[in-house]
């Protein structure tokens, strides 16, 4: 990335802001990564600043005086601000309350050396991959259809074509292509076939149960019973592989 | 081929037909119970009535091709058994979310079971005179599938009562009365319906039945209650064994469990006798740190600093990660890798309750662990000091010749309405081996208990309504399970 990168680091630890920010530099460093860090002492300080100035990671303590690292953090989601959070704590009783935030990293202050540049890896990699074109090609004898796969929620089979439901978007999208063809293409991209009419995007699973597949999204499509095993082994197969947070 | 005609031709299937129904019904409501789910039971209900179906169709085929061909194959029983290994053979190839030696298991034991029920109406009933059609040549075969069941039950490594629950005894017994009923009913429609019809209007056997009139031999009545109270006795003993097994099975689990619980223990109070004594050095080590800074002696803070971190690493990697329990099992399991020399790194993201019982969470997690640390193998240098391979370590000089230990990972969050717990250890792949239900097949000196760690942690899974999984790749030996968090199922919050 050409541009510097710009890190918000807070904690009211004066004595461990200080090393935190210059590993964090070096880390970075070490990944061919400019970064450029602005140090808070307090979730406050860093609340008044974020208005006018954009970050591109917010490096969060949790034990802090006021409000608290995952509360502000939760404050930040409520208003819709979808800034990267990473938190660096001591505290790893919170990280399950972390999760609520998304964050991308959780990093443990009593080995914050060997996690850094574990968590910080992790995160640029994904960057990379965020920042490569997620948006697949759909092909038809007709038009081409870009869209974003992962805003992808299910492929309906009716017959000669396939029907692709996308999030967000109340009309859909008409293939005239074999069900197979389109399975092949998007195995890769985290689909899985749970039933012969059905193809689904696995991000939008939410449970598997009772012959039926609930969507994050409230619908709900069948399963083929003897492929629920099948399908709940590849989801689980799919979740540990695109591991969205690291810690 | 008319209604009418079938019946003329004295087809003694009519009977049997109504005792299957019977027969299917009473199985799916007993089955029915063990699992409430209604769609279930109309699955299986569709299933096994066309399973039956097709039995008699099959069956009355294979009498009409005796009418064809003119071979007299009903002497030999082969229409029967033919359709009864069809639909048998339909049944295995359809069910194949079951795993194959379980479906195997439950054809032998159903075909077992069936033959002995018709075999029951077939020897009961001529003795009582209201059928004189069928004759006892079906004991033979009844007395041959009873012997098939009985080895078919021992030869069983794992005679659980889960196993068992293939063989309905509950509905056999019911069903054998119920067969009564049923033939009788059979019976008396065809021959109500002949008599109305004035096909046979003398009908001896219609008078005869509608009079409960019948010509009954004593010695031919004792065989067949004698017979029917055989099976009884076979089916109770097979019962009860397969009781004992697994109450001697959970009997041993229980005494690992406790044995757990006790190293647990002593794992517990050893760390509070650890963590007094570092409180102890705490005032020391101030002390004696600012000493050294005044000095600016680096090399010997730096000598003290990594004996003191060695000290404590043991104490200081206990984990904390809001579960109690979580955090009991973990700790105790690191400290019991740590004595093979084997390093426990553990990634939790969970609250302090978890939606499964204490219980689930504790045997899930004992054996997923115990399971990585049996398999790990050995280092030479069993405890090497302070090499733990996440040093950054300043001091260029200690690049000791310890090996780096062996790494066992646990994984523990959450993704959407599913817990993931994931365990995973370097393995030799030569040593494992994978039986056909993808369960690590074990070489333990106690089989029996050691076998039972992946079946337990599948059970665990499968409980939740959720799968686990074991694979090996690179050398590394990955168990992840996935459990479903009920609570969460029910709200979708994303």
């Amino acid at each position: 990335m050409a541009s510097v990168f710009r890190v918000a680091v807070c904690d009211d630890d004066q004595a461990a802001i200080g090393i935190i920010s210059s590993s964090l530099k070096d880390v970075f460093a070490a990944h061919g990564v400019e970064s450029a860090t602005s140090l808070f002492s307090s979730a406050e300080e860093l609340a008044e600043v974020l208005p006018h100035r954009r970050f591109d990671l917010l490096l969060l303590d949790i034990d802090m005086p006021g409000t608290d690292g995952i509360t502000f953090g939760k404050q930040l989601r409520e208003a819709r601000d979808q800034v990267d959070i990473m938190y660096i704590s001591n505290r790893e009783d919170k990280v399950f309350d972390s999760l609520r935030v998304s964050p991308v990293g959780f990093i443990r202050k009593s080995r914050f050396l060997e996690d850094m540049s574990e968590v910080v890896g992790a995160y640029l990699s994904s960057r990379k991959q965020r920042h490569r074109e997620s948006v697949v090609v759909l092909r038809d004898h007709n038009a081409v259809y870009p869209v974003q796969v992962a805003k992808i929620l299910y492929i309906e089979g009716q017959r000669k074509q396939q029907i692709v439901h996308v999030d967000g978007q109340a009309e859909t999208i008409a293939l005239r292509r074999t069900m197979g063809e389109i399975e092949n293409e998007l195995t890769r991209e985290g689909f899985i076939r749970i039933h012969k009419g059905y193809l689904v995007n696995y991000r939008y699973i939410h449970l598997i149960e009772d012959g039926d597949v609930l969507l994050s999204n409230g619908e709900r499509l069948p399963i083929s019973r003897r492929k629920e095993r099948e399908v709940k082994e590849r989801l689980m197969e799919l979740v540990q592989a695109n591991d969205r947070m690291v810690f | 081929m008319t209604l009418v005609n079938l019946i003329e031709n004295g087809n003694p299937n009519w009977g049997t037909l109504w005792t299957e129904i019977i027969f299917v019904t009473c199985v799916v409501v007993l089955f029915g119970r063990w699992q409430a789910r209604s769609r279930i039971i109309a699955h299986r209900l569709v299933e096994m009535v066309l399973l039956y179906a097709l039995w008699f169709f099959l069956d009355v085929s294979c009498y009409y091709l005796e009418q064809v061909t003119g071979l007299d194959l009903s002497q030999y029983q082969a229409p029967t058994f033919a359709s009864l290994f069809g639909a048998l053979a339909l049944y295995a190839l359809i069910h194949t979310e079951i795993p194959l030696a379980d479906r195997l298991v439950r054809s032998v034991v159903f075909a077992c079971t069936f033959v002995i029920n018709v075999g029951f109406v077939s020897t009961v009933l001529p003795a009582t005179g209201l059928m004189k059609v069928l004759t006892n040549s079906f004991a033979v075969p009844s007395i041959l599938s009873y012997m098939l069941l009985v080895v078919v039950t021992v030869e069983l490594k794992v005679l659980t009562l889960s196993r068992f629950s293939y063989i309905p005894y509950q509905s056999s017994i019911l069903v054998m009365f119920m067969a009564l009923f049923g033939a009788y009913m059979g019976r008396l429609t065809e021959e109500t319906v002949l008599f109305y019809s004035n096909i046979r209007s003398d009908s001896y056997y219609s008078v005869q039945v509608l009079r409960f009139e019948s010509t009954l031999s004593t010695f031919d009545l004792v065989v067949s209650v004698g017979f029917f109270l055989l099976i009884c006795v076979g089916y109770a003993l097979f019962y009860l064994l397969a009781k004992e097994h697994e109450a001697r099975t959970e009997l041993l689990i229980t005494k690992k469990s406790d044995e757990d619980a006790a190293t647990m223990m002593s794992v517990t109070q050893q760390t509070y006798s650890q963590l007094r004594e570092m409180r102890h050095e705490l005032k020391n080590h101030d002390a004696y740190m600012s000493a050294l800074l005044e000095r600016g002696d680096y090399d010997h803070m730096r000598e003290y600093f990594s004996a003191y971190k060695t000290k404590n690493a043991e104490v200081m990697g206990y984990v904390s990660c809001g579960n109690q329990t979580v955090d009991a099992v973990v700790n105790a399991k690191k400290t019991l890798a740590a004595s093979r020399g084997i390093e426990l790194k553990s990634m939790l993201a969970v609250p302090a309750e978890l939606p499964f019982s204490d219980s689930d969470v504790y045997r899930l997690l004992a054996n997923l662990l115990d399971n990585a640390i049996e398999n790990t193998p050995l280092t030479e240098v069993a405890d090497a000091p302070g090499a733990e391979d996440d040093d950054v370590a300043t001091t260029g000089d200690s690049a000791s010749a310890a090996p780096a230990r062996p790494v066992i990972c646990l994984t523990i969050k959450p993704e959407g309405a599913y817990w993931f717990v994931t365990v995973t250890n370097p393995c030799e792949t030569s040593r494992l081996r994978f039986d056909s239900d993808g369960l690590l097949k074990t070489s333990k000196r106690d089989p029996v208990i050691h076998g039972y760690g992946t079946k337990v942690i599948r059970h665990i899974a499968e409980d939740h309504d959720g799968v686990a999984r074991f694979t090996i790749k690179d050398n590394v030996f990955s168990a992840q399970v996935m459990l479903m968090d009920k609570k969460a199922a029910g709200a979708l919050g994303r």
